[in-house]
């Protein structure tokens, strides 16, 4: 029996215990086939999926290799039947294949007509199918070809696209690196992407994801579509490409409510995308209005369903999702992978962390008590009501005030839910407030004056949640929530994880109600975070509030 | 010699001859024969002899086949010519087990085991009565050649529909004697030229060996891993099924073992499949670690406490010692704990599969090649499915890895190193005194824990995932659990920083402070009656009576009695004692009197006299009966007197003639108490005194005997008197 670093599970899971000397070469070998589930601080869980085991065979490695590399690192004896199913699983992919047909287009192939016939007698499957050419082929509706991938994968009889992608038109775009340096993980991911044809790349918040895409469109020399999830988010991207690219002003269009330029790199909204005019989406013929090579989604974790069922239509285009926490409330996690690709690049937050990409953050939870008014209020309220009541107890606000005021040499971000709650902090701390009615312009006015330092304090809401840029925003302190929203923490901390300057390390305070659902939803929020090595520390009101 | 009966021949064996025969068939020992004749009558007996059958080989079977199709006296060399000069040590083993008697020039079968063996031996019809031509086949025409080839190899009797106008080819065949008639419909092929045809032998292929396993080689050391790998994992399921099952019995259903529901919801929790449920399920019950208790609940024994304490090794020996001699079967769909689950062969399967597995070393078992060995090994004992669950069985336990016999899997089937260690303990990861705890709220135990440990972890922490090792979960729910089992928070705290390898991390000290200040804030007791009242100083007064002492009154606040008492005994005696009480509903509203009680009616009780209408097998049924009724009128319409006696000999005449022109006739037959009852019948065939024919009453085919045949009429005639 070896001492390795690695534990296999009987219900497939994978316990990396990271403080063994030999623990990076294994998490080396065993990311290429098997999911990062969490990464705390001492053992980090890993997941044999079909889904990863179908991704390592994509990429060319075999079941055997895979069971090499577990044996050789495992602690333990593994069981032989959890190795006969790895083998099994893998030995699935493969067995069909998209292809182009000279003639017919696209069509199904497989050298095993059992599969085939299975497969055909599937009620979702066979309208996506035309005439069976022969007994090894099935010619493909045009058009399905992301639908028909889906439908398959959840048979677990994944294809192999051999049907290729297509260029796009041909646009240069080349990183000018003039006083920047690309990261390593940040190459490494767009070229995972590149090799692998579509997928998501997974970084941290504040890790330079933007990078990334620039670095992806520079792979593809090709018009390009960037999807993100709003207009400062756009403007952001723009700016972003402008400083990192040879692309200048004009070869970059936004697509959003107040602007429609079609341009051969174009930035559009979610919002306008899914808008309706009349029970139509109206600017969905955006995907078809240049001969794009590259579509980027940002914050693929919040893409709207009707740009899913889109994605279903433009599978022979690159497609690369980019996010921070692929979790979904929606559990359609699923439908991400199989849509826009599989997971192609991955890595702990603690590791960027350790490099010194992103800053150190502690996590810190007050728990304050409602008042004994509150409380009776809380205790008879109705449900629906109950959340509310919770988070938004005069004592949350007297200690976010008291936190700003322990860091009024700090630059303080205060995010929170309720707009009452934000306006009455704002008004405590003479500090303005930006919500969604506030105007895009003046968010980017604001947001600017505290980029420059000349406010030190926003109260923001949700719409602040995202893509929002501050580098210098070191306190993050969280009044309330969207319920148990995992990824809206997990972005919300992601605000204040730029490297500072001085190399400060940022704190995240979350201000929770005890003993109410309040604290319940705040357990499941910070789940995510805690799992990424995040451990929040919790303090009583009373130690902040007393000083 | 030629006339030497069975009892001669055991008395001139040797006791050495004698004894081994008496070791291969134990069953002539009880009771202890009286002399030489009754073994002799005892070894020839139907039922010893399917016993013997039982040991033979595929190639011992085929021996003894090919000689029930030769007359006797028979000699080895005829045996030999008919089938492989590589018979002689078969014979000797027959002669041994006392199948064959007389000397190798002079050999006999009992008689019951020709009838066991049956008339058309090896598939070759009876003898010709008639010598044919041979010559002749060259001449036959072709449709006559494919029905000799039929018959040749597939089966020696063939149906003609019309024996008087028969087909060209098998007129050809019957009137150049290659065909025999045997009743008015089925022909046969004399076996002496079903042998020539099978160019004088017998059998197609000589299967003298057995078949060899298959499999690719793999090293002993490979299958130990594989092997050590299921057992654990084989120890960790029998604790998680236990455990589970403590905490959340399953019940014995009321037909016996343990129902769908139940075991359902067992395998989603042990995340394993139902027929490895099942099996652990049973097999922990052999072993009495779980049991049924008065209220047909399964619940780990106190067996099971002790079990737990062991080491591996003699853990896994105390169930894999039980599952060794075990006949019950779990195969597909069958119901753990239930008392149907004994299969005669089982056993015996079980030792095939063994001894097999002992002569392949170092092999991954192809289990396709094993069935075969194991088919020729014991054919009339083999039994395919048997044998394809306790292989399942085999590597769930860890007596093979990887498909082949592990060393600790021959160590333990090694009866002669029964007393010494079977290397379990040393290859077993060694157990661990610590965990990891983290700060996602998990705790790691990256091996197997000490017991104590474990038990005093799982108390405050659930179990998220098992395998080698164990992620416990804290939650708030966990931690109370602990201080409800008498912990206190500083104890928790306590064992966790001398337990963890790593800090306890802040939110988890929180997290267990914060539930032991909130455990125990709110109470709860027991009372089946209640009193309030505004003025404190009466209910003081009552709390003080001595006759109200007995209601087992208790003061909870200053206006309120709670009593053990029902509602009813405490009205009445507070009446007694002068108070005016009156008794209150739930929502405070005030009742002039106690409710008096009445049965509530279970809802689907109702049902039980509603018939049930719908059902389709009810409809087959009424048709059935009905069918039947009318069948009992005609038969009926020939009173049992009425039915001439005939003579058995007229009787067989009278059938003989019925089944010739396809008449239908009424019979009276006696059953074995006498009892005449009248049946219509269409009589097919007479064969060794038993007559077939199909039953107007049941639409099916059956037998009756000639002897209780008391009389046959045929039915027009009874309907027209």
């Amino acid at each position: 029996m070896s001492d390795g670093p690695l534990i296999v599970q009987s219900d497939k899971t994978l316990l990396l215990d990271v403080d063994h000397i030999l623990s990076d070469e294994c998490r080396k070998a065993i990311a290429s086939f098997a999911e990062l589930e969490k990464s705390p601080e001492h053992i980090h869980t890993y997941r044999l999926t079909n889904l990863g085991l179908w991704n390592a065979r994509a990429s060319g490695l075999d079941a055997e290799a895979v069971i090499d590399t577990l044996l050789k690192y495992s602690r333990f004896a593994i069981s032989h039947s959890l190795l006969i199913d790895i083998a099994e699983t893998m030995s699935r992919y493969g067995r069909l294949r998209l292809e182009s047909h000279p003639v017919h287009g696209l069509v199904l192939v497989s050298n095993d007509p059992a599969v085939l016939a299975e497969i055909t007698r599937g009620k979702k499957i066979a309208p996506m199918l035309g005439l069976k050419l022969d007994e090894e082929t099935i010619i493909v509706h045009p058009g399905q070809r992301g639908f028909l991938k889906q439908a398959l994968l959840k048979l677990g009889w994944p294809a192999e696209d051999f049907a290729g992608y297509v260029d796009g038109e041909a646009h240069e775009i080349s990183l000018i690196q003039n006083n920047w340096q690309i990261r390593r993980y940040q190459e490494m991911a767009a070229e995972g992407f590149w090799h692998g044809g579509s997928g998501v790349v997974v970084l941290p918040c504040g890790a330079g994801k933007t990078i990334v895409g620039a670095a992806s469109m520079a792979l593809a020399k090709a018009t390009t579509l960037i999807l993100v999830t709003n207009t400062v988010a756009a403007r952001q991207w723009k700016e972003e490409l402008i400083k990192r690219t040879n692309l200048n002003e004009d070869e970059i269009g936004e697509y959003s409510g107040s602007k429609k330029e079609i341009r051969p790199i174009t930035i559009a909204t979610y919002q306008v995308l899914t808008t309706k005019k009349k029970g139509f989406y109206a600017h969905l013929e955006l995907f078809d209005a240049i001969d794009w090579g590259l579509i980027i989604y940002d914050e693929v974790h919040l893409l709207p369903a009707p740009i899913f069922r889109f994605t279903a239509d433009i599978q022979s285009r690159r497609r690369l999702g980019l996010t921070a926490t692929l979790v979904r409330e929606d559990g359609l996690e699923g439908d991400v992978f199989s849509l826009i690709g599989p997971k192609r690049f991955d890595v702990p937050w603690k590791e960027i962390e350790a490099q010194g990409y992103i800053a150190p953050a502690d996590c810190v939870e007050v728990r304050v008590t409602l008042t004994e008014e509150e409380r009776m209020r809380y205790a008879t309220a109705e449900q629906e009501d109950k959340y509310r009541i919770a988070a938004t107890t005069k004592t949350k606000e007297s200690v976010a005030i008291a936190l700003a005021q322990k860091h009024s040499s700090d630059q303080v971000l205060i995010i929170g839910q309720y707009l009452e709650q934000l306006d009455s902090l704002g008004e405590a701390l003479k500090v303005p407030v930006i919500k969604g009615s506030t105007p895009n312009s003046e968010r980017e006015k604001l947001f600017n004056l505290y980029r420059q330092g000349e406010i030190n304090c926003l109260v923001v809401s949700k719409v602040a949640n995202f893509s929002i840029d501050l580098p210098e925003a070191t306190i993050a302190i969280q009044v309330s929530g969207t319920f148990g929203s995992r990824q809206e923490e997990a972005q919300r901390l992601g605000r204040i994880l730029r490297p500072k300057a001085d190399g400060r390390s940022a704190r995240f305070y979350s201000i929770v109600s005890r003993d109410t659902n309040d604290q319940d939803f705040a357990a499941n929020r910070q789940r995510f975070l805690a799992e990424q090595g995040y451990a929040y520390q919790i303090i009583d009101a009373d130690q902040i509030i007393s000083k | 010699m030629g006339n030497q009966t069975f009892a001669d021949d055991l008395r001139e064996r040797s006791d050495q001859s004698l004894k081994s025969m008496l070791e291969f068939r134990p069953d002539l020992l009880t009771p202890l024969p009286a002399d030489i004749t009754s073994l002799a009558i005892r070894a020839t007996s139907t039922h010893s002899l399917i016993r013997a059958l039982d040991l033979l080989t595929n190639w011992e079977l085929d021996v003894l086949t090919a000689a029930a199709t030769l007359d006797e006296p028979f000699n080895i060399k005829e045996l030999e010519k008919i089938i492989d000069k590589s018979i002689s040590p078969a014979v000797k083993k027959l002669h041994e087990l006392g199948l064959f008697y007389g000397d190798n020039s002079q050999l006999k079968i009992p008689n019951n085991l020709r009838i066991l063996i049956g008339e058309d031996p090896a598939g070759l019809g009876p003898k010709a009565t008639i010598k044919a031509d041979l010559d002749l086949l060259a001449t036959a025409p072709k449709e006559a050649k494919l029905i000799l080839e039929h018959l040749t190899w597939e089966t020696p009797r063939g149906q003609v529909s019309n024996m008087k106008s028969p087909p060209t080819g098998v007129s050809w065949l019957l009137d150049n004697d290659f065909l025999t008639i045997l009743d008015s419909h089925t022909v046969a092929l004399p076996r002496e030229i079903g042998i020539y045809l099978r160019g004088g032998k017998i059998f197609r292929d000589i299967r003298n060996t057995p078949p060899e396993i298959a499999g690719n080689k793999i090293l002993q050391s490979n299958i130990d891993t594989g092997a050590i790998a299921n057992i654990s994992d084989f120890l960790r399921w029998c604790e998680e099924l236990a455990q589970y099952w403590a905490n959340d019995p399953a019940n014995i259903i009321k037909t016996g073992g343990i129902g769908v529901r139940d075991l359902k919801r067992t395998c989603e929790h042990l995340g394993l499949a139902e027929n490895l449920t099942s099996f652990l399920a049973d097999l922990l019950f052999q072993t009495e670690l779980i049991g049924i208790d008065g209220n047909g609940e399964v619940l780990p024994t106190q067996n099971y406490d002790l079990w737990l304490k062991q080491d591996p090794e003699a853990k896994w020996l105390a169930i894999a010692q039980i599952w060794l001699n075990s006949s019950r079967y779990l195969g597909e769909n069958l119901t753990p704990l239930s008392n149907d689950l004994e299969r005669a062969n089982l056993v015996a399967n079980k030792k095939l599969l063994i001894e097999s597995l002992i002569d392949s070393p170092e092999i991954e078992t192809e289990v396709e090649s094993l069935l075969k060995r194991l088919e020729w090994k014991a054919p009339r004992r083999f039994n395919s499915n048997y044998i394809q669950q306790i292989l399942r069985e085999t590597e769930w336990l860890g007596i093979t890895g990887r498909g082949g016999l592990s060393s600790y899997g021959i160590n333990f089937l090694d009866g002669n190193k029964a007393s010494l260690e079977i290397g379990i303990n040393k290859a077993f990861p060694k157990n661990i005194d610590y965990i990891l705890i983290q700060s996602d709220y998990t705790a790691i135990a990256p091996g197997p824990l000490e017991y104590e440990i474990a038990d005093q972890i799982e108390l405050i922490a659930d179990i998220e995932g098992r395998g080698s090792a164990t992620v416990f979960r804290f939650t708030a729910k966990s931690i109370r659990r602990g201080l409800d089992h008498g912990m206190h928070g500083a104890d928790i705290l306590e064992f966790l920083k001398k337990t963890s390898k790593t800090q306890v991390p802040q939110p988890l000290e929180y997290l267990i402070q914060d539930c032991a200040k909130k455990h125990g804030k709110l109470k709860v007791g027991h009372a089946c009656a209640f009193l309030r009242n505004d003025d404190e100083n009466i209910v003081t007064e009552i709390a003080n009576n001595k006759k109200i002492e007995d209601l087992g009154v208790r003061k909870i606040a200053d206006t309120v009695l709670i009593f053990e008492a029902e509602i009813e005994e405490v009205l009445e005696v507070l009446r007694q004692e002068n108070y005016f009480p009156v008794a209150e509903g739930k929502n405070g509203v005030l009742i002039s009197a106690p409710i008096s009680r009445r049965l509530k009616l279970k809802r689907n009780n109702s049902n039980k006299f509603r018939e049930n209408q719908s059902s389709n097998s009810q409809k087959d049924l009424a048709e059935v009966a009905i069918k039947a009724l009318r069948v009992r009128e005609k038969v009926t319409s020939v009173p049992t007197f009425d039915l001439p006696k005939n003579s058995a000999q007229s009787t067989l005449n009278l059938l003989q003639s019925h089944i010739e022109d396809n008449s239908t006739v009424a019979i009276g037959y006696a059953d074995s108490n006498g009892h005449v009852s009248n049946r219509l019948i269409d009589p097919i065939s007479i064969k060794q005194g038993i007559l077939t024919a199909k039953d107007h009453a049941t639409g099916k085919i059956e037998t009756f005997r000639i002897p209780r045949i008391t009389g046959v009429v045929q039915y027009d005639d009874v309907e027209s008197a």
